[in-house]
């Protein structure tokens, strides 16, 4: 790893000061790096080996969406490395390789089928040959191997009952924000993101670069971060006799690192805690993905996403010194170019932006080393995509959301006030780029409207805006192991045991 | 290493997997995801099914109009068993 040249520098002149162990290495980082940036600007763009193919992989989106970064911390599998904050101390492993990392195994497989496996067939008897094999199959695939030891996670359970909840913190979902703060309705903004991404996000719009003018100062007051909505769901307590109104439950997980939960908790290393939402209203913010591109020999690592480059650049206060080519057409490509071109550190090349139809193949072997295009021939350490960006649909369409293809992605459709769906009691809204990309200062606009339209239906029922409540599970006890009575066809109709009250 | 061009990361599906689903006679999302597993890994479609569904409208196998994602299901963000164990079961304990 010493060996390999630096890919990100910082800004300005810092003194590094945590030191994590990735693999064998030692790799010197600073405490607002994640642990993608400290990987890339320690020129280690390789995390783990792909299931099928063996081929190297790395970090891409940058931002949490795809599941290319996942590696091993401290005896944990499959931790995003993108949206992981560096501690000192931490112990990093690569997934599904072997060291050194140039070494894989199964080419051997591969030069002995050549034309291909029957897997169905091969070795599966005698049962003894079978067992072996099964063992060395296990041994060499697979999403990472189980934790080490018990888990020291605690997990904590949090209901929420409240008029608003939104999702996503971008400047959609802070502009809907601000409209409840300052009209006094109670809310909650919750995102994915850490707090230093999402002051990271705050210099402007997601193409400037820091431009002070675009900075916005205004911090929502109820914002919930580190906390990624995982489902939507129907009520689950329909048909039961219950004391809230029947509304949808959003699920969300917060990860809360060591040190930073409550008193009680000082001897945990973490705490996970799981919090249901139950809103009368519910807005989605959440932004668009950066998809892939297809070319030849689109996953070799060092081939990011350039938005999410962008960010994690701004969040870790690193420069590119490497070169740096951004593939893409169109204005926002352009912007994306130059913007990571003034995040650029001067003895770097130029950041060069080509056109994806130019792209005859890329070129590296553990990582990008170049371009191959139609005409010549670049020199690249980081690929930047920046294709159009395709809408985070997924939670809408799950809670009855229609979607339509824009070019890019699924968009999400919306009734004329802004309405995309309705799950038992609540209300659900869609607002920003989600709906279709739009950028930053429109997102803002829309995240606003949307807001003032649910805060004037939620002035008319003072019943739902008055409703508040939250209800902690601190120390949730073991599961019963019960068996529920399974009763024929009747189940569905037969009355519980007395227990259940009912 | 063999050039191959990817379209989903997660399964290592390449381009030339779905070329070879396509000319077995299969046109939509949903029967390329079940023929070539796309879409099935950690990113869930996030990264793939956008350039999947440009490459069918790209060859007409399908229009903008009519392409539908496959079902996005929970969950979408990582959430361990032990949270979600931490949860009071609402069918045992229906008045709280």
């Amino acid at each position: 790893m010493s060996r390999a040249r630096p890919l990100l520098v910082p800004a300005e002149a810092a003194p590094r000061t945590v030191q994590i162990r990735v693999d064998e290495a030692l790799v010197e980082a600073r405490p607002e790096d994640t642990l993608a940036t400290a990987l890339i600007a320690a020129g280690s763009l390789m995390t783990s080996r792909s299931p099928k193919y063996r081929r190297p992989r790395g970090a891409y989106c940058l931002s949490g969406d795809c599941g290319t970064c996942w590696v091993r911390v401290d005896g944990r599998p499959n931790v995003r490395a993108c949206t992981t904050a560096v501690r000192e101390g931490m112990r990093v492993s690569s997934q599904n390789t072997y060291r050194p990392q140039r070494l894989d195994p199964t080419q051997l497989v591969d030069a002995m089928f050549r034309q291909g496996m029957d897997h169905h067939h091969l070795m599966v008897h005698p049962r003894v040959v079978n067992q072996v094999m099964q063992e060395v199959a296990r041994n060499l695939t697979g999403y990472g191997e189980l934790p080490e030891g018990a888990d020291e996670r605690r997990c904590e359970h949090v209901e929420h009952e409240l008029p608003v909840v939104i999702v996503g913190a971008g400047p959609a979902g802070r502009a809907a924000a601000r409209v409840f703060e300052q009209r006094g309705i109670a809310y909650q903004l919750i995102d994915r993101k850490d707090r230093r991404q999402f002051e990271a996000e705050l210099d402007g719009d997601d193409l400037s670069a820091g431009d002070p003018s675009a900075r916005v100062e205004w911090t929502p007051r109820e914002l919930l971060l580190g906390c990624g909505v995982f489902g939507v769901y129907g009520d689950p307590r329909a048909g039961l006799p219950a004391p809230a109104p029947g509304r949808m439950l959003l699920a969300a997980s917060e990860l809360i690192p060591a040190g930073e939960g409550h008193a009680a908790d000082a001897e945990h290393a973490e705490v996970e805690r799981l919090h249901g939402f139950r809103p009368r209203h519910l807005i989605f913010a959440l932004g668009t993905r950066e998809p892939m591109l297809p070319f030849a020999n689109d996953d070799l690592p060092g081939i990011v996403g350039a938005r999410g480059l962008l960010l994690a650049l701004r969040r870790a206060k690193a420069r590119i010194a490497g070169p740096c080519v951004v593939v893409g057409v169109g204005e926002r490509a352009e912007k994306l170019q130059a913007a990571l071109d003034r995040l650029r550190n001067p003895a770097a090349p130029k950041v060069e932006l080509v056109d994806p139809d130019k792209i005859e193949r890329a070129i590296g072997s553990t990582r990008i080393e170049g371009l191959v295009l139609r005409d010549r021939r670049l020199p690249c350490a980081l690929l930047a995509l920046a294709a159009a960006p395709s809408p985070a649909h997924e939670l809408a369409s799950a809670a009855g959301a229609q979607v339509r293809f824009d070019g890019a992605g699924f968009s999400v459709v919306r009734d004329d006030q802004g309405r995309c769906a309705r799950l038992d009691g609540s209300e659900v809204w869609a607002c920003g780029d989600m709906v279709g990309y739009m950028g930053a200062a429109a997102a803002a606009r829309d995240g606003q409207a949307i807001a003032e339209r649910v805060a004037e239906a939620l002035l008319a029922e003072p019943a739902a805006l008055e409703h508040v409540r939250v209800v902690t599970t601190r120390e949730p006890s073991a599961p019963r192991l019960t068996e529920r009575p399974v009763v024929g066809d009747a189940f569905a109709n037969e009355p519980l045991p007395d227990e259940t009250g009912l | 290493m063999a050039d191959r061009t990817f379209i989903c990361r997660c399964e290592d599906v390449t381009l030339s997997e779905l070329d070879h689903g396509i000319a077995r006679g299969l046109t939509t999302i949903e029967e390329l995801k079940r023929y070539t597993g796309f879409g099935t890994g950690p990113c869930q479609g996030k990264e793939c099914l956008g350039a999947v569904a440009r490459e069918l409208i790209r060859r007409g196998l399908i229009t903008a109009e009519s392409v539908q994602p496959f079902t996005a299901r929970a969950p979408c963000e990582p959430v361990s068993f032990g949270a979600l164990a931490s949860v009071p079961d609402p069918f045992r304990e229906p008045a709280r």
